[in-house]
């Protein structure tokens, strides 16, 4: 009797491994795959979380591109972030390597933000640049996000170019952003730029 | 055998479509989006609708980004300004046109490639009133076409819009009939029993609502509270409540005697509106409080170092914060924010001061001096009677002369608050006794923020530079002339806002 059951259970396996039988198993199981790889792919891909800092007050420096050919004008936008306090003024001191870029009077194009700018001199021998924008008269405060100033340099020579603004936390004889309520320097982080003269 | 051969197939096809496929990849992307968010929603005529601009920049670095958002003129009117553009965007918009004419709005932006935001980023948000209604089944569209969509990265100068996405159009549907209950009028008070029929109503013009409330310089100081009423379309009343903390006059050390007691040194400071409790510190080191009221404070610095002058500052209870110096002889202190409002990292020579006894005999003296950095007068030979008022004058070189009463007490009189106005530096010999434009413009003329400033009269501060932080110190007193030098005997003659180092400070809530 019990040769009789593994007799039939063996014959009803075999029967099973039968082409169309695997043939079917295979198939679903790519079916069932393809479902998964669509919804998978379709998903939107998770990014990871932007950080949530408070803003810190800043200068910061950007161009349209990272790469210009000799004798291109290379713009380089100024901007300044206060957050939400008030300012009197900013001094940027901006050193650049005068073998690849020079500036040449006339350079600088002043922002909107502050209605006077006292002083906008280039140094083109040791690569240095300073611009202040204040309150002026008018006492015209300045709060936020906001364009100080463009400075259009020109392709010199080949290289990388590093535009590093003058800043130590607290120092007063650098780059400054002061508030207008208490008069000190509020300037917490710069964002410096490299280029490249191909 | 052929089955076999077929499973084996099969198998190797199932095991490596199981591998590759359906792994989660972030896949490189040469397309952006833009998104209008609400894309859809029903208001009614004269309702304001905000829509956000987003962009999504797909990991593409883009450097820069223009598009143009056309609207349904006869239904929408974009306010101005018509755009408030978002800051750490990473982009900064340089042009942006507005045209109520044609029903567009224009967006050029360069990207900052070292700031390159992730997910969906708000550019901005663009601001409307609906004007009139739509038609039954119809909408009021705002689009983004296609075309004018330019997007490029270093990689990609002309990256595609995401085919998949959308939300290019929003889709908004304006209703002649109040759809849905506003805020119409609102009333405000100290007090709830205030809303009566005799406080009037204030209309409800926008979302939110920003009100100055100006506290009443007579109310006392202490836990308030702020009743609001706000009345709907429908008449219906709702109140609500805030609850703010009204602060009291500044606390300030006006008088400061030492003692030792083994290595520990003990302060025995007085001053005004110190509160019921609070902390003290002498630079760094935290003292230990053994006294504290309204009026003085007791406290302890142990080990203190010997032979020196002490800065030190006091929090009450509600933190804020009143800043003096304990010497051990008998002294005057100005505060160490006596220039610029900032701590002095010098001491300032050749002040010229004016002493006037305030009181029946009293007389007039002038000496000249030195303010060290922490704000104490040195070299003052005049000596004060303990309880008697004088009245001081004191002009630093560039500074206008600042003249302020003051109390005597015994160990260090401190003058809280006392600021010397700086800037005088026209006519280049010594000034004239104002600072007005000729200053303005001789410190543009001397000014210099990447070089050594060596010793111009603009350099305030002395940091060796003359710069904006210069500027936001003459810019605190431009306009203010010499106080009138004082005169001994009787009241004093109306000094110019002179701090007063008596109890008697005048009262000035804060928020």
């Amino acid at each position: 009797m019990d040769n009789q059951n593994k007799t039939g259970l063996k014959f009803s396996f075999k029967n099973l491994l039968t082409p169309k039988i695997i043939f079917i198993i295979l198939g679903v199981i790519i079916v069932l795959e393809v479902i998964y790889a669509i919804v998978t792919l379709r998903s939107p891909v998770s990014l990871p979380p932007e950080s949530i800092l408070p803003r810190e007050v800043a200068l910061m420096l950007s161009s349209s591109k990272s790469q210009y050919k000799i004798g291109e004008v290379v713009p380089v936008l100024v901007q300044v972030d206060t957050g939400s306090r008030e300012t009197d003024g900013v001094d940027l001191v901006l050193n650049f390597d005068p073998k690849v870029l020079e500036a040449s009077q006339g350079a600088i194009v002043k922002g909107a933000i502050y209605p006077e700018y006292p002083q906008m001199k280039i140094d083109a021998k040791i690569g240095q640049i300073q611009i202040s924008g204040i309150s002026g008269l008018q006492g015209r405060l300045f709060q936020g996000q906001g364009n100080f100033a463009t400075i259009n340099f020109k392709a010199k020579a080949r290289g990388d170019a590093n535009l590093i603004i003058g800043f130590s936390p607290g120092k007063t004889d650098d780059s400054n952003v002061v508030e207008a309520l208490s008069g000190n320097d509020i300037l917490e982080n710069v964002s410096n730029l490299t280029l490249t003269v191909q | 055998m052929i089955n076999k051969i077929w499973f084996v197939i099969l198998m190797c096809f199932a095991i490596i479509f199981f591998l590759v496929v359906p792994q989660k990849t972030v896949l490189a992307v040469d397309s952006v989006s833009l998104l209008l968010v609400p894309s859809s929603r029903t208001i009614r005529v004269n309702d304001m609708l905000d829509v956000d601009i987003k962009f999504n920049a797909s990991r593409n670095s883009v450097l820069g980004l223009s598009f143009e958002v056309n609207f349904d003129k006869t239904k929408l009117n974009l306010l101005e300004p018509a755009f408030n553009s978002r800051s750490n965007t990473g982009f900064t918009a340089f042009r942006l046109v507005p045209s109520n004419t044609n029903g567009f709005f224009q967006y050029f932006a360069i990207g900052d490639p070292a700031n390159v935001a992730a997910g969906d980023v708000t550019l901005g948000t663009l601001h409307f009133k609906a004007i009139a209604p739509t038609d039954a089944g119809a909408t009021a569209d705002v689009t983004f076409p296609v075309d004018k969509i330019i997007a490029g990265s270093a990689d990609n100068p002309l990256l595609q819009i995401d085919p998949n996405q959308n939300n290019l159009k929003g889709a908004f549907t304006i209703t002649s009939i109040p759809g849905q209950v506003s805020t119409d009028q609102f009333r405000w008070a100290f007090d709830r029993s205030a809303f009566t029929d005799a406080l009037p109503w204030q209309d409800y013009t926008e979302e939110s609502k920003i009100q100055n409330i100006i506290f009443p310089a007579d109310m006392p100081a202490g836990q308030k509270q702020i009743w609001v009423e706000f009345q709907d379309s429908t008449g219906k009343i709702s109140r609500h409540n805030a609850p703010i903390k009204l602060l009291g006059s500044e606390p300030a050390i006006t008088g400061c005697s030492l003692n030792f007691e083994g290595s520990n040194v003990i302060f025995d400071i007085r001053g005004t509106n110190l509160g019921s409790r609070g902390t003290g510190k002498s630079n760094e080191t935290n003292l230990q409080v053994r006294e504290w009221s309204n009026t003085s404070a007791k406290l302890t610095f142990p080990n203190a170092p010997v032979g020196q002058s002490f800065p030190i500052s006091l929090t009450n209870g509600d933190g804020q914060i009143a800043d003096g110096l304990c010497a051990g002889s008998s002294s005057v202190s100005l505060g160490a924010k006596v220039f610029c409002r900032a701590p002095a990292q010098h001491d300032t020579d050749a002040v010229e001061m004016i002493l006037a006894g305030g009181f029946e005999g009293g007389k007039k003296v002038k000496e000249t001096v030195r303010i060290d950095r922490n704000g104490a007068i040195q070299n003052l030979t005049q000596k004060l009677e303990e309880g008697k008022k004088y009245k001081i004058s004191l002009k630093a070189p560039k500074s206008l002369r600042k003249v302020a009463e003051f109390t005597a007490s015994s160990g260090t009189t401190n003058i809280p608050n006392f600021t010397l106005p700086v800037g005088d530096i026209f006519p280049v010999d010594g000034g004239d006794g104002k600072i007005n434009n000729f200053d303005k413009s001789e410190l543009n003329r001397q000014w210099i923020s990447g070089q050594s400033s060596a010793g111009r009269s603009g350099d305030f501060n002395l940091d060796g530079r003359v710069n904006s932080i210069d500027w936001a110190c003459m810019r605190q007193d431009f306009g203010k002339n010499d106080d009138e030098e004082p005169a001994p005997g009787g009241p004093a003659a109306s000094p110019s806002s002179s701090p007063v180092a008596t109890s008697s400070a005048s009262p000035s809530p804060g928020t």
